[in-house]
């Protein structure tokens, strides 16, 4: 395995806290391509998140019930 | 920036990393471990499988390794509307499957796999071509995760690859060993939440590090007018429409899914199904952006591998804390997956194997449940050793793929229409295989009469693939009359084309093969069966157990069926 070079973290990170700050600050114009692209990628992890919140709510509740019916989750 | 390197783990870090993991998993399953398993728990739980451990469980094992690369290559190769035309399509394949599944419950409530209800209808042979397509499906599946975890060990950190495939199948089996299914689907909910909190996390964090939307609409200049176009022609035809195609069959095909199917509570399969369509296609398409994101930067994978891609990114933008987390995503990923497969394949050989072909329908549960688990051994051996020799399995998997292909028909047909007899269903496979193989292996010029024929079936095919996936939804006056109109859209553009897409045509003429020959044998029977006795004859292997206060229960509900009862 050949390690081509180091990956510096700390400039990156200024950049992209930077990148973001500008895309979510509600009061600076955008490019409506911009918006569309930014909205066009970050969808999904939404969309992941909402999904993650129903299963886990589902599971919370499927384990009040088997505790209240005695018996098991799986 | 076009060269992005990949970070190192220490050999350490990678082990305590993969220690964390499988040590982790396997405490988990301790909280559901009996010191005497039943053979019906340790395939299906207790057909009572909550929504969310459901949802959950679907998702994580339809998500492997391969999703995420697969998705990122997509988004590399075909630009904006890549990772759509990956995870979409693999998306739909849980959504298409649901109206199946619920008939496939309703005539055997008290299954344990879709060979077991095709036996009850059919008997042997139909059942063993089905069981058959299956184990080959989830071997394949094991050694192709295994590779996954061997390759990202290898080039994040000094471990060898047959190393990281060797704590892979061990770490799986371990903690799958002893509950089977049960452990399955609770780990998989595990691995899941963490596996979508990571990407939530990991996809933004690229996104913003890279320079954010601005930065990606600016690369957009350097695309081809067929990757920056999100109507890609490109993109449809060699990524979405191959996928299309495959849809019902890798649904059909693959126990993992039936397995779940009979898992999950009766009422609850539609919101589970619908869940895990959302959670896969989100969480797929999403790390795919990633593809995208490396494209409009202009970032060559390293060494020409498109597998580098993600590691690539997450290295280059992120902390090693992130790449931690991308590491666990992947091999959470691939376990679930594999764990899925052992339990599928435990329950082919126990069910399917065992008590139907050896048994003769009078099994011993606690046999069975040695067959199970020797069974977890034994693939998963089979599994490191096939992945370990990094063995070429194209050739298998283009078999398994017609076969897949050939049986959807006859097994959803066997399923609404009581004419399909043993011999039509066994018959039309054995066929679609053998004009799959004459048109996929081009063993007759494909040019004149015989190219038409072949177009012809294919086209067939196409109808049939249309047909049974809006029967599915919308009744069979819609599926008819939208196969019809498929199958003369067919005939008028795809007649004299589709010969010059071998991989195509041979799939398609799989599919319209199978039907063709099955509809015409079926028509041609006197049979007429009765559905209500899969029912009766599909039952539990355990004696009684406690009663379940359910209205099915209640009602003497065919799912309270046992065999020892019966036979």
């Amino acid at each position: 395995m050949v390690i081509l070079a180091t990956p510096t973290w700390p400039a990156n990170a200024d950049s992209g806290a930077a990148s973001a700050a500008l895309f979510l600050f509600p009061f600076t114009r955008r490019d409506p391509m911009t918006l569309l692209f930014g909205f066009y990628v970050l969808v999904w992890p939404a969309l992941t998140l909402a999904v993650l919140v129903v299963i886990m709510r589902a599971v919370l509740k499927d384990r009040a019930d088997a505790r209240r019916t005695n018996r098991e989750l799986v | 920036m076009n060269s992005v390197s990949l970070h190192q783990f220490s050999t350490i870090t990678v082990l305590l990393l993969m220690l964390a993991f499988y040590g982790g998993t396997y405490l988990l399953t301790l909280g559901i471990r009996k010191q005497k398993e039943d053979a019906d728990a340790y395939m299906v739980s207790n057909h009572r499988v909550g929504f969310g451990i459901g949802a959950a469980s679907m998702t994580a094992t339809w998500i492997w390794a391969a999703s995420f690369y697969a998705a990122a290559t997509s988004g590399y190769t075909y630009g904006v509307s890549g990772p759509l035309h990956y995870g979409l399509w693999g998306a739909l394949m849980i959504l298409f499957i649901y109206p199946f599944g619920r008939r496939f419950r309703k005539l055997a409530p008290n299954a344990h796999t879709l060979g077991e209800l095709i036996h009850a209808r059919h008997g042997s042979s139909s059942q063993l071509i089905l069981a058959f397509s299956n184990v080959l499906g989830s071997v394949i599946s094991l050694m192709v995760n295994f590779t996954a975890a061997g390759a990202l060990v290898s080039v994040l950190s000094p471990l060898s690859f047959q190393l990281g495939v060797i704590i892979a199948g061990v770490g799986v089996l371990l903690y799958t060993l002893w509950s089977g299914f049960r452990a399955s689907v609770m780990t998989d909910f595990a691995q899941l939440v963490a596996l979508m909190a990571i990407a939530v996390v990991i996809i933004p964090a690229v996104f913003f590090s890279m320079g954010g939307p601005s930065e990606l609409v600016a690369g957009l200049d350097t695309l081809t007018p067929q990757q920056a176009d999100i109507f890609s022609t490109d993109a449809i035809l060699h990524q979405g429409a191959p996928f299309f195609v495959a849809v019902l069959a890798y649904a059909i095909g693959n126990q993992t899914i039936s397995q779940r199917l009979f898992a999950v509570n009766e009422k609850h399969i539609k919101p589970t199904f619908l869940t895990a369509t959302l959670g896969y296609g989100a969480i797929v398409i999403g790390l795919g952006m990633i593809g995208l994101m490396a494209l409009t930067l202009g970032i060559e994978p390293m060494n020409g591998d498109m597998n580098n891609l993600i590691p690539q990114m997450v290295s280059g933008y992120l902390p090693p804390v992130f790449i931690a987390l991308f590491f666990i995503l992947v091999i959470g990923s691939l376990s679930s997956t594999a764990d899925s497969d052992l339990s599928a394949l435990s329950a082919i050989m126990m069910a399917d194997v065992y008590a139907k072909n050896i048994a003769k329908g009078r099994p011993d549960p606690q046999r069975m449940l040695l067959v199970g688990r020797l069974t977890m051994i034994v693939a998963t051996a089979a599994g490191i050793v096939f992945a370990s020799f990094s063995l070429d399995i194209l050739v298998m998997l283009v078999f398994v793929g017609a076969l897949w292909g050939a049986i959807v028909f006859p097994v959803i047909a066997s399923c609404f229409w009581n004419r399909v007899t043993n011999a039509a269903f066994t018959t039309s496979v054995l066929v679609a295989m053998v004009t799959f193989c004459v048109a996929r292996f081009e063993l007759v010029p494909m040019s004149g009469i015989t190219a038409l024929g072949f177009e012809f079936l294919a086209s067939i095919g196409g109808g049939i693939i249309i047909a049974l996936m809006v029967f599915g939804f919308l009744g069979r006056l819609a599926g008819a009359v939208a196969g019809l109109l498929a199958l003369i859209a067919m005939l008028v553009f795809a007649t004299g084309e589709l010969r010059d897409y071998t991989v195509l045509l041979a799939s398609l003429t799989a599919y319209g093969t199978s039907t063709l020959v099955c509809t015409v044998m079926s028509l041609a029977s006197k049979q007429r069966f009765d559905f209500d006795r899969i029912g009766e004859r599909v039952g539990n292997y355990d004696g009684p157990r406690e009663p379940q206060h359910t209205p099915d229960a209640a009602h003497g509900h065919p799912g309270n069926t046992h065999l020892a009862g019966q036979r």
